[in-house]
């Protein structure tokens, strides 16, 4: 790897093409913006109205669906990610995307929890004394759990 | 290719050249100071300073578990502390070496010297936030020292609920302590990531990058996309010390095991945080020591990415007898198969780049070929540990401590040591001694593998870890163990002697001693103040060596 | 290579500004600028995704408890909360787009009305706080509801797992609010710096950013307002 002498940088203000630099940066227009309010307070309306409303199972979906929509608006319009560079809107993304492989498990774990069906009823809790008793009545284990009987 | 000795070279400049070591010399120069190579060095003496007293904390438990024996009747003989006192030592041993040594360690010291002189740039992209990370970790790790002192902490550096909700410690202090040292990792990640992206030299697209750029870049990835959790769940405890919200305790309908996953979606990441630094510099380091280009490096820049994010998805193999269900024991044991793939990859190509090199054994290779065998038996065990139903027994165990041992201190430890010796001549202009640097590099090979190697052992036959006594049968092993941690002390004393010896008269060292074809070896050293005299431009790979070899012959070097 | 950074010419009447030497331009300044505060702002998706997923978790483990606990939310305020945080983020994105047109006075307005809204929002919290401390509707150990809210909201003993509803009810809105405090905090630094005429088509980037986080505060209560206030 070489180090070639470059052009030194001078300190020369580089006016216009610095002045210029801030000004290729996209403006958005009031129109937009208004339309992105707008939006965003009939999408508000439309999640109270939806609320009023029971759907079952469907209900949080409907309502984190309107969420994401007015979520999308703020973020595309608002924050300008639309005419952002591609790198900071792929980061913002991706966050949302690993928050997401947090849920996925943390919901794969309880979906598929035995001791979540004993607190809601739909299995006996486990007897512990009864099954080291059908394993081994002599066994330590039995003896061991079976000093805290009654207590 | 013939070998060309590393000697440093008389320099024939002014002795009181300006670097940025001496351009200014006031207190608050240092103390308020925007250089990253400045920051970089406070942070190694404060990461030094934490891995004195992690260590120190290691040795009271080592001595401690000499004769620690209990009897069949309960009764306990030997040790020197009481079980309370010795859960308290282990815990700092674990928080001081985790949160204030290794995570910090590499990026922070070592990658804020390098970073921006491997990319051409002037300093990194946000100096102010630098400084500010700087400060955030002094702070963190003054609220932890404070939590030692208000009754210190005897949860296991893992903090599990409910016992770290209702343990009448200092946990809050401590857990404040670990959400401010959050932000200083997540902040120096930050600033990386943007260094990266932004401000990389004319002519140095991505794969002209240095592999340790990238193993930085990739572990920024991680800082700043898993640290907040651990934010969070270190302030959910504080709350639900203070207030019982319930989040984690069963009294309150709360669930333990969401505060494990919580807990560990951050700290599973965090153990590739503290490796991938630490293969960037073994990375850099056998290629140039080698004199030989890195074999595959768009494989091992790749494999650091796979790294980091497969690591997002198998966190559930420390909780495997946490009691989740058992369809997440299953896919997170599957899953975790998945990341040994990219670290066998390294692993591989760093041993096809030795093959047929020029070798020179100074002291970074000696570490950097420690780190090969021993990062071998810390991987493979680790996938030992995560085959679903071998780590139902080994679970807790000291196949466990021997396991992270091998991989945190035998890998990422021992490749600081390499980037500091390798990057050591750079940074303060000197030479060590080579042969006590050598000497010290075997020794610490010798001491480690001595003190951890009876401890996988010890773990399949059983001996549960954290138990401040055992069984009369474990006492040879722990023993040895015990003697294995003098030995690395001894190594250690040893190398803090004759690095700080170096700074007082050890030979000055040229600008480029070890032959490195990087940019940071293309310019003075120690550096100046904005790292280069005119900015570089990079036409070449960072690991062709052929100018490299023209100028060594022609004693330019 | 000069060691201090070169300036950026301002118009008439405003504060030039000095691009950090380390910069080769004030374009990549800017860049860099928006790149570190889109990572900051990933951090604080993580942040509070934890505890959104820490709500998800309770809400499916105890359901029935969290569809009362929603009920006795006053969701009239939390949809007025909503409204004012929309209002202000329009403002706030009107703030940015003054500054990129060296609109001064126009910006200030703007920034003043952001700043009120935040306050608005603040209050309204206000009033939903002290009515949930009044019935006992307090987080956690906390959680006892007096004789007043026993008889205005039967059955609540029927639902143990109230305190956990709470627990996180306080603890979202409670950081979100602390976020909320923040940003009105730097929304007062930048009326100060705007008033010295420091923002102008130059130079707008503080303006900017400033208005990316107002937005992720906003962001963060468009989910946290379904989610908690409205009981499906």
């Amino acid at each position: 790897m070489t180090t070639t002498e470059a052009t030194t940088h001078a300190a020369e203000p580089h006016d216009d093409d610095h002045m210029e630099a801030a000004h290729d940066h996209h403006v958005c227009s009031i129109a937009a913006f208004v339309v992105i309010i707008l939006s965003l307070l009939f999408l508000t309306f439309v999640t109270v109205l939806v609320s009023l409303f029971d759907f079952g199972a469907a209900n949080m979906w409907i309502a984190m669906g309107v969420a994401g929509l007015k979520a999308v608006l703020v973020m595309g319009v608002f924050m300008h990610m639309l005419w952002d560079t591609t790198i900071n809107k792929l980061f913002f993304i991706c966050s949302f995307l690993f928050l997401g492989l947090l849920f996925l498990f943390l919901f794969v774990d309880m979906v598929a929890r035995s001791d979540l069906e004993i607190i809601h009823g739909r299995a006996a809790p486990l007897n512990f004394k009864e099954m080291s008793e059908q394993s081994a009545p002599d066994s330590a284990e039995y003896k061991f759990h079976s000093q805290f009987e009654g207590k | 290719m013939t070998a060309i000795p590393a000697t440093p070279v008389e320099e024939t400049q002014p002795i009181e050249q300006k670097n940025y070591l001496n351009v200014t010399k006031t207190f608050m120069s240092w103390a308020g100071t925007l250089d990253h190579k400045r920051i970089g060095l406070m942070y190694l003496i404060g990461v030094t300073f934490a891995f004195l007293v992690g260590g120190l904390f290691a040795l009271m438990v080592r001595l401690h578990l000499w004769d620690a024996i209990i009897n069949p009747d309960g009764t306990t003989t030997g040790g020197i502390f009481t079980p309370d006192k010795y859960n308290q030592y282990f815990t700092m041993h674990g928080v001081f070496m985790v949160f204030m040594f290794i995570i910090p360690a590499i990026p922070a010291s070592l990658g804020n010297f390098a970073l921006p002189l491997q990319l051409g740039a002037k300093d990194v992209a946000l100096p102010r936030l630098n400084l500010l990370s700087f400060y955030l970790w002094l702070a963190g790790t003054l609220m932890a020292i404070a939590s030692m002192v208000m009754g210190q902490i005897d949860t296991g550096w893992t903090f599990y609920t409910p016992y770290s909700i209702y343990t009448n410690k200092a946990v809050i202090m401590m857990g404040l302590a670990v959400f401010t040292l959050g932000f200083s990792s997540i902040f120096t990640g930050l600033n990386f990531i943007v260094t990266v992206h932004k401000l990389r030299a004319p002519g140095q697209g991505w794969f002209r990058m240095p592999l340790f750029v990238w193993a930085i870049y990739a572990t920024a990835l991680l800082q700043v996309l898993a640290t907040p959790v651990i934010g969070i769940t270190v302030l959910l405890l504080a709350f639900e010390r203070l207030y019982h919200i319930g989040i984690f305790d069963p009294h309150f309908g709360g669930d333990p095991v969401l505060f494990q996953h919580f807990f560990w979606f951050y700290s599973h990441p965090a153990v590739y945080i503290m490796i991938l630094p630490a293969m960037g510099i073994i990375s850099d380091v056998i290629s140039v020591h080698s004199r030989k280009p890195i074999f595959g490096y768009r494989l091992i820049a790749f494999s650091s990415l796979a790294i980091a994010i497969i690591s997002f998805i198998v966190w559930g193999h420390h909780m495997f007898t946490s009691g989740q269900s058992e369809l997440a024991l299953f896919i997170f044991s599957f899953l975790t198969f998945f990341v040994a793939l990219p670290s066998a990859i390294k692993e591989f190509n760093w041993v096809a780049t030795v093959w047929k090199g020029s070798i020179s054994l100074e002291a970074p290779m000696l570490y950097a070929l420690s780190f090969l065998v021993i990062f071998a038996v810390g991987g493979l065990t680790g996938i030992i540990l995560g085959a679903l139903s071998l780590d139902i027994h080994l679970h807790d165990t000291y196949f466990v401590v021997a396991h992270f041992h091998y991989v945190m201190m035998g890998s990422t430890a021992m490749a600081f040591f390499a980037g500091l010796h390798h990057w050591w001549p750079k940074m303060f202009g000197v030479m060590y001694s080579r042969f006590w640097s050598n000497f010290a590099a075997i020794w610490i090979f010798v001491g480690f593998n001595w003190t951890f190697l009876p401890q996988f052992v010890m773990g399949s036959e059983g001996m549960p870890r954290r138990y401040a006594h055992y069984l009369k049968e474990w006492q040879g092993y722990h023993q040895a163990s015990t003697v294995g941690a003098i030995i690395i002390a001894a190594g250690v004393a040893m190398m803090v002697g004759y690095l700080v010896m170096s700074l007082f008269n050890g030979k000055k060292a040229s600008n480029n001693p070890w032959g490195g074809a990087t940019l940071e070896w293309h310019t003075a050293t120690p550096p100046v103040l904005e790292n280069f005299e005119t900015q570089p431009i990079v036409d070449r790979d960072p690991y062709d060596y052929t100018l490299v070899i023209e100028a060594a012959r022609k004693g330019e070097l | 290579m000069s060691h201090a950074g070169h300036t950026v010419p301002a118009p008439e009447g405003f504060v030039p500004h000095v691009v950090a030497h380390h910069f080769e331009s004030q374009e990549q300044e800017y860049q860099s600028a928006k790149l570190g505060f889109w990572l900051f702002l990933c951090t604080e998706v993580l942040l509070f995704g934890g505890l959104f997923a820490a709500f998800f978790y309770y809400k499916s483990m105890y359901q029935a408890d969290f569809v009362r606990g929603g009920e006795l939310l006053a969701w009239k305020m939390g949809t007025l909360n909503t409204v004012i945080l929309l209002a202000s983020s329009y403002t706030m994105a009107m703030a940015v787009r003054s500054a990129q047109l060296t609109k001064k006075k126009a910006m200030l307005n703007y920034l003043l009305i952001t700043l009120i809204c935040g306050a608005g929002f603040m209050v309204v919290k206000y009033f939903e706080y002290t009515s949930k401390i009044h019935h006992g509707f307090l987080p956690g150990v906390f959680f006892v509801p007096n004789a007043e809210a026993l008889i205005e909201f039967p059955g609540l003993l029927d639902f143990p797992r109230l305190n956990l509803f709470f627990a996180l009810y306080w603890t979202m809105t409670g950081i979100h609010g602390f976020h909320v405090l923040v940003g009105m905090f730097l929304m007062v630094w930048l009326y100060w710096r705007g008033k010295k005429g420091h923002f102008h088509k130059g130079h707008y980037m503080p303006v900017d950013l400033v208005g990316l986080y107002w937005h992720l505060v906003d962001l963060i209560w468009i989910f946290l307002f379904p989610l908690l206030y409205l009981v499906p």
